[in-house]
């Protein structure tokens, strides 16, 4: 289960399927994000695909009839009326179209009317409809799905079509299953049914033993993860700098030179970052310096290109010479980057501060801690703000909660009256976070469990206090995977299968996921002990702070 | 043409509303600009129109093609076709235009025109091959015989460092400047596409000109990655260390088979004998674990590798009425190329043998043969058998 190597092998389809000739493909704007995510311009080039157009924005009208044209867009009504549009007064010689998704019978015969010269030679469904981050990742770039914690209309038809897309790029016909405590994941998994009945010939895939699962989650049930500083190599870079469609804009560094002031993160062109974007910290400071050696013991043997033999070395190893500076000089700028923020905002008392928050309970202890690190004028009014969003999460039910207290010695250190505000938005929306696998009144053995466990962790230690934290999803699928997830807290949607084993998993969380849950799901996926067990996650979008801050914003909103 | 209308048939420059005759084009024109410039008289005039045409429809089957056809003005916007050009558009033969006075003429409505009109544009656009599309077509061309010659290329090359006589090195060598012949044709002519029309009036721009530096870019980039990182030949020398070391290896290997299976054999013997004694001599031997071929009778040969090529096959039938399909394997494996060995024998000796002839085609012509297929190894087991 790839979700990389499934649109990647849609767009290599198109590419090939219309023979040999000139190409130039003709995209929407999310679908040329799509296909950038997963194929790099020195490949596509290779393909004879040699221009790359804007349906919605064409750079010019100049006919070049000489060209086959390849499609591939969103089946909405502008792309329609667009490509209408242009079948009437075709620029390129032949027209493969390819919808990244289910399109009507009524909008084909649109089209069909459309092509008076009949240009079109194919018309095809690619269910390329999301952005594949990673072989076991997945996005749909939507901010502000909910409003008022319910869904935006708009939102909710855009996720189901993308899930559509995914499980049937994947050729997944599943079972549903949702978090019981949310009204917009039964939504969402009503709607999936729907498309499920209604389409079934196009779902109609020999069903293995073991029945694929679709688990819908919503970000409510766990909002201390995104709030939670990072430490891992990917996961940091988007805290710390956004990485937005494999991209990272670096150019308010300053001293950057041009050509990095934009850069790709990505993990099939770039074996560096592939090597180290689980990892932690320290390590890739480790890994960064073997880096840097190997690449100075080639720079220097290739210094001398006096014999013919040295140079004819040189050329034959050039291309990954240059493609080799090209990598180090992109790490060591961001890894430098990542160094100075580190310090600058003092995030390592941060972080340590959240951890304890997240994971310990020992509430006088931290909220004294918290009070004098608010004073702190290192740390950013962003960063304070956080810390008591965490702190209000977790310690609300607690007796000696003291939230407003808090809130005044933000106003007083000039937190802007909208961010501090957040806190009691951050509250309305993540108010479970602390309860969604207990109820109240719990099984005393589940209790029981619960208690030894924490017991040994105190007692072990913690091995970094600065990753000690683990999603909540880490535990639902681990009891997912044991067959133990327990039916009233998310129940199926329809028919339950016989057995509750599970082999290949869709998660997708309403409300966005993070790069420190994408690292669990890795995790998850190569370790041997969880028996076979893929799993793929997705989201509405792949959050950091500031962009999880602006969700709940928009959600609770109205 | 036939009309069964009521009205008298009028010909010449009449005008549609008071049907009085103005003689030529002009004055009709005039005239109706002055008299019937009212809106009254358009509308009755396209009413007019419109009924013939309904009338017209209605009471003709099919459209008349040519003969002689009216010709009559009216102030709507009309299109006069060149029957020439209709019969071209539309594929269809066309008798003599040209007749006497009478120039023959199609009126038709704007949508036909403009579907005739696209058509005919679709047709020139299909054989439209502006000098961008030859060009690339060659060098995709050449692209593809680099592709099939890099690929027969490095399994030379593989094949001959490894030290198998399988290929012949001046042939891996032609193959390389081939190649290499194809990679300077790959680069000229993409870098001719890239400043195609540079130095004329109408130099291309946009994505036109962005269209050539990509291809050039595109092939500059395959140039790099595919045709000038492959691995170099071996010498001469080193084909030929190569290929002794190579000899070396089999020959020890058959030697210790030999040995092998003679140790073997005696314990078998020896087993055979009424003693229920356990093995051996060689303690890396178990009866009970291996399997081993019983001795046979081999036909003797004075060439010992005929003689082994026997052995091996007598092993081969054995092992698999013993279901021992592993040894079968590695038995084909060393059967197969102790056949290469031979084959390579018989060949030199029979270059020795011919004089005159052109030998390097008789040695190069077998060698391919003999690269391409192992089924035309097996024309050894014919000869030996």
């Amino acid at each position: 289960m790839n979700v990389i190597l499934a649109v990647k092998m849609y767009v290599t389809k198109m590419a090939e399927e219309s023979g040999p000739g000139m190409k130039v493909l003709l995209m929407d704007k999310v679908t040329t994000s799509i296909v950038s995510m997963v194929y790099s311009q020195s490949e596509i080039l290779q393909k004879e695909v040699y221009l790359f157009e804007r349906l919605d924005s064409p750079s010019s009208t100049e006919p070049m009839k000489h060209l086959k044209c390849i499609v591939f867009i969103r089946p909405t009504k502008d792309n329609i009326g667009l490509l209408c549009n242009e079948l009437r007064n075709p620029r390129y010689g032949m027209y493969y179209i390819y919808f990244s998704n289910i399109i009507s019978k009524a909008d084909i015969k649109t089209l069909a009317e459309c092509d008076e010269i009949e240009v079109v030679r194919e018309v095809q469904e690619f269910y390329g409809d999301y952005l594949a981050v990673s072989p076991h990742l997945f996005t749909l770039n939507i901010n502000g799905c909910s409003q008022d914690l319910d869904w935006n209309p708009t939102h909710l038809q855009r996720c189901t079509q993308g899930i559509t897309a995914v499980l049937l790029s994947l050729k997944k016909c599943p079972y549903i299953r949702y978090q019981g405590s949310s009204g917009m994941a039964k939504k969402l998994s009503e709607k999936i049914r729907e498309i499920l009945t209604k389409e079934s010939s196009l779902f109609d895939y020999r069903q293995p033993d073991v029945p694929p699962l679709l688990l819908i989650l919503d970000r409510r049930s766990d909002a201390i993860t995104p709030l939670l500083t990072q430490w891992t190599y990917q996961a940091m870079v988007h805290e710390l700098l956004t990485i937005s469609n494999n991209r990272v804009n670096l150019s308010r560094i300053p001293g950057i030179s041009k050509d990095l002031s934009e850069v790709v993160l990505s993990s099939e062109h770039d074996e560096f970052y592939a090597d180290n974007l689980y990892l932690n910290y320290g390590e890739i400071g480790q890994t960064m310096k073997e880096l840097i050696d190997e690449f100075q013991k080639k720079a220097k043997s290739h210094q001398k290109v006096e014999s013919v033999t040295d140079m004819k070395a040189f050329v034959e190893h050039y291309p990954n010479f240059k493609k080799m500076s090209g990598t180090v000089s992109k790490h060591l700028v961001i890894i430098g980057e990542l160094s100075s923020l580190v310090t600058k905002r003092s995030l390592l008392e941060v972080s340590e501060m959240e951890q304890e928050m997240a994971c310990q309970d020992q509430h006088s202890q931290h909220l004294h801690r918290l009070k004098s690190l608010i004073h702190n004028s290192k740390i950013m009014n962003e960063d304070a703000c956080r810390l008591v969003m965490i702190y209000a999460l977790r310690y609300n039910k607690h007796s000696n909660c003291d939230i407003s207290s808090l809130i005044d010695a933000l106003k007083k250190r000039g937190v802007p009256e909208s961010l501090y505000k957040m806190v009691y938005n951050m509250l309305e929306y993540g108010s479970q976070s602390f309860e969604t696998t207990i109820e109240p009144n719990l099984v005393a053995q589940d209790a029981v469990v619960k208690i030894t466990k924490r017991f040994f962790k105190d007692l072990k230690g913690v091995e970094n206090v600065y990753t000690q934290h683990v999603p909540i999803l880490k535990e639902t699928l681990d009891e997912l995977i044991k067959g133990r997830l327990k039916e009233n807290f998310f129940p199926f949607l329809g028919r339950s299968p016989a057995n509750k084993r599970v082999q290949d998993v869709i998660v997708f969380i309403i409300g966005g996921v993070t790069y420190e849950e994408a690292l669990c799901v890795h995790l998850l996926n190569k370790s041997s002990a969880n028996s076979g067990v893929r799993i793929v996650l997705g989201g509405t979008t792949i959050h950091n702070t500031t962009s999880f801050i602006d969700e709940v914003g928009t959600a609770t909103f109205g | 043409m036939a009309e069964s209308s009521e009205s008298q048939v009028l010909e010449g420059f009449i005008c549609p509303i008071c049907k009085s005759d103005l003689g030529t084009a002009v004055s009709l024109l005039s005239h109706f600009q002055d008299e019937h410039s009212e809106e009254q008289d358009l509308i009755k005039t396209f009413k007019d129109l419109l009924d013939k045409a309904k009338k017209k429809i209605l009471k003709q089957e099919s459209i008349p093609e040519t003969s002689s056809l009216r010709k009559s003005v009216a102030p709507i916007a009309d299109y006069i076709f060149d029957p020439q050009d209709l019969g071209r558009i539309i594929d269809k033969p066309m008798e003599d235009e040209k007749s006497q006075g009478n120039v023959e003429q199609l009126r038709l409505c704007i949508h036909c025109i403009s579907l005739l009109e696209v058509r005919e544009e679709k047709r020139v656009s299909r054989n439209f091959k502006p000098i961008i599309s030859q060009f690339y077509e060659r060098l995709a061309n050449y692209r593809e015989q680099a592709d099939q010659l890099s690929c027969q290329y490095i399994k030379m090359s593989i094949s001959l460092n490894a030290g198998e006589s399988v290929y012949d090195l001046q042939e891996a060598q032609k193959i390389k400047v081939r190649l290499l012949k194809l990679a300077e044709n790959i680069d000229s002519l993409s870098s001719k596409i890239a400043v195609l029309g540079k130095d004329t009036e109408n130099p291309p721009q946009g994505q036109a000109f962005r269209l050539q530096t990509m291809i050039r870019s595109a092939f500059a980039t395959y140039l790099r990655n595919q045709l000038l990182t492959l691995p170099l030949l071996p010498t001469e020398e080193q084909v030929e260390k190569a290929q002794t070391k190579r000899r070396q290896e089999i020959t020890a290997r058959i030697q210790e088979e030999k040995l092998r299976h003679a140790k073997l054999n005696n314990v078998v013997t020896s087993k055979s004998g009424a003693s229920q004694q356990k093995v051996s001599n060689d303690p890396a031997v178990s009866l009970g674990q291996g399997w081993v071929p019983e001795s046979k009778k081999v036909n003797e040969s004075d060439d010992p590798l005929i003689e082994q090529m026997n052995i091996i096959r007598s092993y081969i039938k054995e092992a698999k009425v013993a279901h021992r399909y592993d040894e079968v394997t590695s038995l084909e494996e060393n059967l197969h190329e102790l056949k290469k060995e031979f084959w390579k024998k018989q060949q030199a000796q029979d270059h020795i043998a011919k004089s005159g002839e052109s030998s390097e085609a008789a040695s190069i012509s077998s060698n391919e043969a003999h690269a391409d297929s192992d089924d035309e190894i097996d024309l050894v087991k014919e000869v030996v058998e």
